[in-house]
């Protein structure tokens, strides 16, 4: 009997079954950074290692002599993920250990702060691991203090509801693609099919990788537990944080096309936003309009660009000996 | 050893190394709101009369297990297959779907399942036998509803009927275009596979005594239905030419071709004016339907009012008979008044008002009466009366000891299947008398027969969905005869769903309310705290991890799971 599957409605999840990630963490209820990393490991698989710098995971895996996360974990300093996961990688390298991936897991202010030397650097050296950044918009673990990360408009501690933060938030996605690296993208709580998809693929490619995971933080956001994923959500339908992946800095790909429902959806469900004025928002308005035909350029300017060129190696040696030409 | 309690920093070595699971962490202690599966009762279920499990019915067809599902809705339900076919499916303008691209064809999905189980093998597992004994009078779909349930209850059940033949108005009163006689047929023999007992040709008052039943029996259900018809109360109705309803029809649909005048006003808006003038039509008679309201306040089913258009029937709206002109000893018209509608009246329908001096004649040979009907209760000793039913109270308790009544002789609801409904739901309530439990203050809702749990105070609604995970897919059409065709035969019109067509409908169910394993609570939770049931149905909840964060509950789809506060 034929029957189209795709019309089995509602859709659910295809994801795979299995969980290396132990309940017991110390993740607050409702935590987006524990489901991203629940996920992450869903993903890659058990043979991975995972390298986290000083961030709200840092104390999710728990207390000595506790562990969550159930696969070969480093905790390194603040600014050292991305170095650190290329260490471990020269260090498999060395032993001749193939078929590992390693995973550098870290906050925002980890990644578009404190530890965006070390990435840059791993990423111009195109060592092979996946850096994964966590994003819930501001040192959270810390006291809830700004990041680059952190939206404008929004209320931290250090950027007081009479004065929330004036500028927007850094573009991370675009500067790391600007690495010419061969994959960069976004991803959602709310979408973990697409996330798991990013993160197998980025699996299967030799090279430094970037994803950008916006994770919803009830402590930090001011929100419900309960609607962690809905916000989620909502900031990929209001245009807030567009799905989108990147090839070799080139071909950008959109990947789920929002609704574009009004921004205010997304802003009631957060106290970080409550003291917001009208021309506040309809700033926010503003800007996710200009960020939207930024990126809908970049599509179209990645449709007519090829992907960088094959590389042409050595000739192979025939034989005779040539001396370098004097 | 690792120290799991370090008191000292020099218990902790330089390098520190933590290899032991977070699992021994019980973060549950922190929460104190919890999730729980609770199914609730979907907007379809909580509006079906008959008391039909159909988001579950439509999950297992959605897995392909037909059979389950076929099993499910007979289980107590005696007549699906002539449901599916006969109700006018007011589960379908409440069905969730209706947003997301038109709601589900349950009466298609209905009669399916009812088509699918017309076999002793769907029949449920009888309960031991008790020893006590019920009768019920009138073998419609009342009676045999509630006879179905109490006989799979362990009751020795006997049905007595005045008729040749059981089914009630199934078999007097719809035509075969709309139910074939085989499939009621067939429905009733898995009534008697049951153990129910039915005496036929057999008329309570007149070949048996009432107080003789209620001697010989434990309990006696009153199920006699509607069977008179209200005059008009117009000059020359007593004609030979003027013809009740309800009688008339009983004789086409028996098979009787009786000699009819060319054209015949049928007068009424209800479901039996549609059927006799379609019936009308399909013996060579022209029918003129004479309604004394507009098309919006017709009684009958939406549909078979469409389809009596499509089939060419001539409906004369805000027109009400005033004199039955007759000439030469012969009906040569129907005298009628035009009316205007006033102000809502007690059913809240607009009354009609006749207009001064409209007076026209309608030219037809012969009138059919279709106006309403009552029940025939002479038999019933005068305390069991109440006007024109039986005196019953919400329990389905008559004064009479040990007598209950249902269906439209108590309540008068008008359709088949809130009589099903009605019959289910006074086997609940005898049921308990026969055991010698305390009877509700109230009969319980149907549903409360159920086998799964459900609470059946909740109803979901599409507000109580979470929309994220619908799309929009369109309601199939569904297949009838062609008018041209259909109008000279008593072939069925409308035409089933093959098993394929079921399943697809079947999938775009939103299963409201009720768990169907889509694992998005499982999917969704930080803390690993909600696992699959291994070989069963359903999901476990960690509580010695889960933080109650509610994730779970809001991202349900169709709202089966709540959150209970957690007793300290």
């Amino acid at each position: 009997m034929a029957i189209d599957i795709t019309t089995y409605d509602p859709k659910n999840l295809h994801l795979p079954e299995f969980d290396i990630l132990h309940s017991g963490h110390l993740a607050c209820p409702g935590c987006g950074a524990a489901l991203g990393m629940r996920l992450a490991l869903k993903a890659l698989g058990p043979k991975t290692m995972v390298v986290i710098p000083a961030c709200c995971w840092a104390v999710i895996n728990g207390p000595y002599p506790y562990e969550a996360l159930g696969v070969p974990v480093l905790q390194v300093a603040f600014e050292t993920a991305a170095i650190s996961a290329s260490g471990i990688r020269a260090a498999l390298d060395a032993q001749g250990k193939e078929g590992i991936t390693v995973l550098a897991w870290a906050g925002d202010g980890g990644t578009f702060d404190i530890g965006f030397q070390s990435l840059s650097g791993a990423a111009e050296r195109n060592d092979d691991i996946i850096y994964v950044c966590y994003d819930n918009e501001a040192y959270m673990n810390t006291g809830i203090q700004r990041s680059s990360a952190t939206p404008y408009g929004a209320w931290t501690t250090t950027t007081p509801v009479e004065s929330p933060k004036p500028e927007p938030k850094k573009n991370m996605v675009e500067i790391m693609a600007e690495h010419r690296v061969p994959y960069t993208a976004t991803a959602s709580l709310a979408f973990p099919e697409d996330f798991v998809r990013k993160l197998q693929k980025a699996q299967s490619i030799r090279g430094a990788k970037f994803i950008h995971l916006w994770s919803s933080c009830p402590p930090g956001h001011k929100s419900e537990e309960r609607y962690s994923i809905r916000i989620a959500r909502l900031a990929v339908e209001t245009g807030v944080f567009p799905l989108y992946e990147v090839d070799y800095g080139t071909k950008y790909t959109i990947n789920h096309e929002p609704a574009f429902t009004d921004i205010n959806e997304y802003l009631k469900l957060q106290g970080r936003f409550r003291h917001l004025k009208p021309y506040h928002v309809e700033n926010m308005r503003r800007n996710i309009e200009w960020e939207w035909k930024r990126l809908r350029a970049k599509v179209e300017m990645g449709e007519k660009l090829p992907l960088p060129p094959a590389p042409v190696h050595a000739p192979v040696d025939e034989g005779e000996h040539t001396p370098p030409a004097k | 050893m690792v120290d799991l309690n370090p008191k000292m920093l020099e218990d902790i070595p330089v390098t520190s190394y933590s290899d032991n699971s977070t699992l021994l962490i019980k973060t549950g202690a922190w929460k104190y709101v919890q999730p729980s599966y609770e199914d609730k009762l979907p907007a379809c279920s909580h509006q079906c009369p008959a008391g039909n499990d159909i988001s579950k019915a439509l999950d297992l067809i959605a897995r392909g297990d037909v059979a389950a599902a076929a099993r499910l809705w007979r289980a107590g339900n005696p007549f699906p297959a002539s449901l599916g076919r006969v109700c006018p499916h007011p589960c379908e303008d409440q069905c969730n779907r209706g947003q997301f691209g038109g709601a589900i064809a349950i009466h298609m999905m209905e009669r399916f399942l009812g088509d699918r189980s017309l076999d002793p093998e769907f029949l449920p597992k009888a309960k031991p036998a008790t020893g006590k004994k019920v009768a019920v009078i009138g073998g419609g779909p009342a009676g045999v509803a509630a006879a179905y349930n109490l006989a799979l209850a362990g009751h020795a059940v006997e049905v007595f009927d005045d008729k040749p033949a059981a089914g009630g108005y199934l078999r007097t009163g719809i035509p075969a275009y709309r139910l074939p006689k085989d499939v009621l047929d067939r429905e009733l023999a898995l009534v008697e596979q049951t153990g129910v007992q039915f005496t036929l040709n057999t008329r309570v008052g007149r070949d048996v005594s009432f107080d003789e039943l209620r001697n010989r029996f434990d309990a006696v259900i009153v199920t006699i239905g509607f069977h008179g018809s209200r005059p008009l109360g117009v000059p020359g109705e007593d004609h030979e030419n003027v013809y009740n309803g309800v009688h008339l029809l009983e004789r086409i649909l028996a098979g009787e071709r009786p000699e009819l005048p060319r054209r015949m006003a049928v007068v009424g808006g209800g479901n039996t004016a549609m059927d006799v003038a379609r019936s009308l039509l399909r013996i060579g008679v022209e029918p003129i339907v004479v309604y004394r309201r507009s098309r919006m306040e017709m009684p009958a089913i939406p549909t078979e009012v469409d389809e009596a258009i499509a089939e060419g029937i001539r409906f004369e709206f805000l027109t009400a008979p005033s004199r039955v002109i007759i000439e030469n000893g012969k009906v040569t018209a129907l005298e009628c008044r035009k009316m205007r509608l006033g102000e809502p009246d007690e059913s809240g329908r607009r009354r009609p008002i006749p207009v001064e001096g409209s007076e026209f004649p309608v030219e037809v040979g012969g009138v059919v009466t279709a106006i309403g009907e009552t029940a025939e209760l002479d038999f019933l000793p005068d305390e069991a009366r109440d006007g024109w039913r039986v005196a019953a109270d919400e329990r389905f308790v008559t004064p009479v000891e040990g007598v209950f009544a249902a269906g439209d002789a108590a309540f008068g609801e008008g359709t088949v299947t809130a009589a099903v409904g009605a019959g289910r739901r006074v086997a609940m309530v005898v049921d308990a008398f026969l055991g010698g439990r305390e009877l509700p203050s109230v009969a319980p809702p149907t549903q409360a027969s159920w086998e799964r749990p459900v609470n059946i105070d909740q109803t979901v609604h599409v507000e109580q969905l979470n929309p994220a995970y619908f799309t929009e897919v369109p309601r199939p059409e569904i297949h009838e005869l062609d008018p041209q065709t259909r109008s000279t035969s008593f072939d069925e019109v409308v035409q089933g769903f093959t098993e394929e067509e079921a399943i697809r409908e079947a999938r775009r169910c939103m299963v409201c309310g009720t768990c169907n394993e889509c694992c998005n609570c499982l999917f969704f939770c930080p803390d690993v705290a909600i696992h699959k049931r291994s070989g069963a149905f359903g999901f476990d909840i960690d509580g010695d991890h889960c933080k109650g964060c509610g994730i779970c509950v809001e991202e349900c789809p169709r709202n089966a799971l709540s959150l209970v506060e957690v007793k300290s």
